[in-house]
């Protein structure tokens, strides 16, 4: 179990987080969705022990995130940032291979298997020998999902995987391929933690959605409950329309409504010219 | 199997930058003014290093292990020190443009040295004031990365060019003070030499190097974890931070070290590791161990040419690393520039 205790972050007089109390229990896919800005990053990197907080904080199994020793923490969770490195003179393989770096020492062969698995599980076995710095942009984003499953590559669970917004890049194949391979990892008995943009995606794989808005989290619950709250439509600013997920009876899928604000007056500028 | 064939070809070329290393040692040893045959080399290397006894000339002897010998360990630790320090720098900053001279070490040592020669220290007291000079710049350039008590290869980067600049300009106060005689010193010392180190200073200078690199090679995973970007290293359960602390202190050690008594040796520890990458990709494991082979050997064989072109008489060995470290480098942009994609990994 993860959890955050009274957190807040504040910088340069901006509070990034406030007051953040939630749970998130292993064996499920939790999403994070919020409009840009509303502090789901800041949220996802203070749970990685990336981002400390300037009052509360992170517990693992009821120990503080801070307490625990770097190669330990490795061990424990892996995580998924939302870009992609600049430049990587490696070959895809390698970079699989530097998912293992918390387990120095362990056998060849052991590290080879975590890197075949998931290959094979992200498609990348053609890719292996190529060099990262030749791919697309959606097969770099690939091979760092991929790292990251080796990384988690039998680790007992529960164990934590935190993403940030790991579809951004992906072709639709691809974002519904990566989602149920993260909801995979959530079913093999980790904690998973994904920033979402895509609310349609959210109402599909997530298992609890949190609704952050303005540094706070607005509201956690199933997505259903989530995504049918006003607190969205005043969050995004927006109007959504909810229609029924014609896959999940109890399902939600939202289209947005073009008459908000911003639509209006682009709109009016627009008719200027 | 692909994997099995590339591990079997980087064991050889490391095998071949091990052999070419001996070569260079032997006809640093070998040759000069006084010509020895191999046989005799080898009989009186042997020798040096407690395996039985020599026969061969004593003249030939003592030329050895009086003077040939010092300068080419000279040359080693040296050349180690600088490729060995351009890997890990370059690693570090995750910019191949980087060399030890950035972080200040070389202008500083310059600066230590010109103001020990314009103060009339130039004896014994040279090389420790050279080496406080570099130290002193690599801090500033330290103090002057650090933001917020972090420091990140940009910032690393920026303090370099902003204390070398510092330093280029005390430079200048310092040469427009020396008289002619001063300023001949200064200017060869800039060039480089290594025929200035004795015995005494080798006996430390060879295990602290030597130290040093041992320390540098222990962290190559945690450099190739640098190439994904602090946090992802974070993440990975390597503190950028340590890492950068540690790396850059023994960099700081061995140049510091090497460069307070040779003078400024231009190249060596930019295009070394370059070459390396091209030969075993980007694996630090390789390219550390290799950048110390190949900057040994490369320095052994510049400073041997140096003393045997205009014999009796010898070249500075800077003039000679920029004179084949240059054109090399400016091939080595045209060749990335050309066919950057199909680079070896």
């Amino acid at each position: 179990m993860l959890s955050t205790h009274h957190l807040h972050r504040r910088d340069a007089g901006h509070n990034r987080l406030q007051g953040i109390d939630v749970q998130f229990a292993p064996g499920r896919l939790h999403g994070l969705i919020g409009p840009n800005g509303s502090g789901k990053s800041s949220l996802l990197a203070a749970l990685a022990g990336d981002l400390t907080p300037t009052e509360g904080r992170v517990a693992w199994q009821g120990q503080d995130l801070a307490h625990l020793a770097p190669r330990h923490l490795a061990r424990l969770r892996a995580v998924l940032p939302q870009q992609l490195p600049a430049s990587l003179p490696y070959r895809v393989s390698d970079v699989l291979a530097l998912g293992r770096l918390p387990y120095a020492g362990e056998a060849r062969q052991t590290r080879a298997t975590a890197v075949r698995a998931a290959a094979e599980q992200t498609e990348l076995q053609p890719l292996l020998a190529r060099r990262y710095d030749a791919l697309s942009g959606g097969q770099q984003a690939r091979v760092q999902l991929a790292r990251v499953l080796v990384q988690l590559h039998g680790q007992p669970a529960p164990g934590l995987l935190l993403l940030d917004e790991p579809t951004a890049y992906f072709d639709p194949r691809w974002q519904h391929a990566c989602l149920a391979l993260v909801q995979a990892q959530a079913r093999a008995g980790h904690v998973v933690i994904c920033v979402l943009h895509d609310l349609n995606l959210a109402s599909q794989y997530a298992d609890r959605l949190h609704l952050m808005d303005g540094g706070r989290l607005r509201q956690s619950g199933a997505p259903e409950a989530v995504l049918n709250s006003p607190w969205l439509d005043r969050a995004y600013d927006m109007a959504f329309d909810r229609v029924a997920d014609p896959q999940h009876p109890a399902g939600v899928m939202l289209r947005g409504r073009p008459d908000f604000a911003f639509a209006q007056a682009a709109h009016q500028n627009g008719a200027q010219f | 199997m692909a994997a099995v064939t590339r591990e079997r070809h980087r064991g050889l070329i490391l095998l071949a930058l091990a052999g070419l290393l001996v070569c260079t040692v032997l006809s640093s040893l070998a040759l000069g003014p006084l010509s020895i045959p191999l046989a005799h080399t080898l009989d009186i290397t042997a020798s040096l290093i407690g395996l039985g006894s020599t026969t061969a000339p004593a003249y030939e002897l003592a030329t050895i292990e009086a003077i040939r010998l010092p300068r080419t360990l000279t040359a080693l630790v040296t050349g180690a020190a600088l490729a060995g320090g351009g890997a890990v720098l370059q690693g570090l900053t995750r910019n191949p443009l980087v060399e030890p001279a950035l972080i200040g070490i070389s202008s500083g040592a310059a600066l230590g040295a010109a103001l020990a020669i314009v103060m009339g220290l130039a004896g014994w007291l040279l090389p420790p004031t050279a080496f406080v000079g570099g130290l002193l710049a690599a801090v500033a350039v330290f103090q002057l990365a650090r933001v917020d008590g972090r420091m990140s290869a940009a910032t690393l980067l920026l303090g370099g060019v902003a204390i070398n600049a510092l330093t280029a300009a005390l430079l200048g106060l310092m040469i427009y003070a020396a008289d002619d005689q001063q300023l001949r010193t200064l200017t060869f010392w800039m060039f480089g030499s290594l025929a200035r180190t004795d015995g005494a200073a080798l006996q430390w200078m060879v295990p602290v190097v030597l130290g040093c690199c041992v320390m540098m090679w222990r962290e190559h995973r945690a450099l190739d974890a640098l190439a994904l970007g602090d946090r992802v290293a974070g993440h990975l359960g390597v503190s950028a931070d340590r890492v950068r602390g540690r790396l850059l202190a023994v960099t700081v050690l061995a140049v510091g070290v090497v460069v307070s008594h040779t003078g400024v040796i231009a190249f060596v520890g930019l295009v070394v590791p370059h070459l390396v990458r091209l030969l075993l990709g980007a694996h630090h494991r390789h390219v550390i161990l290799a950048s110390l082979l190949l900057g040994a050997g490369l320095t052994a064989a510049a400073d041997t040419t140096a003393r045997l072109l205009v014999a009796p008489a010898e070249l500075p060995i800077g003039v000679v690393t920029s004179l084949v470290g240059a054109p090399v480098f400016i091939a080595l942009l045209v060749w990335r520039r050309r066919d950057h994609a199909q680079a070896p990994v």
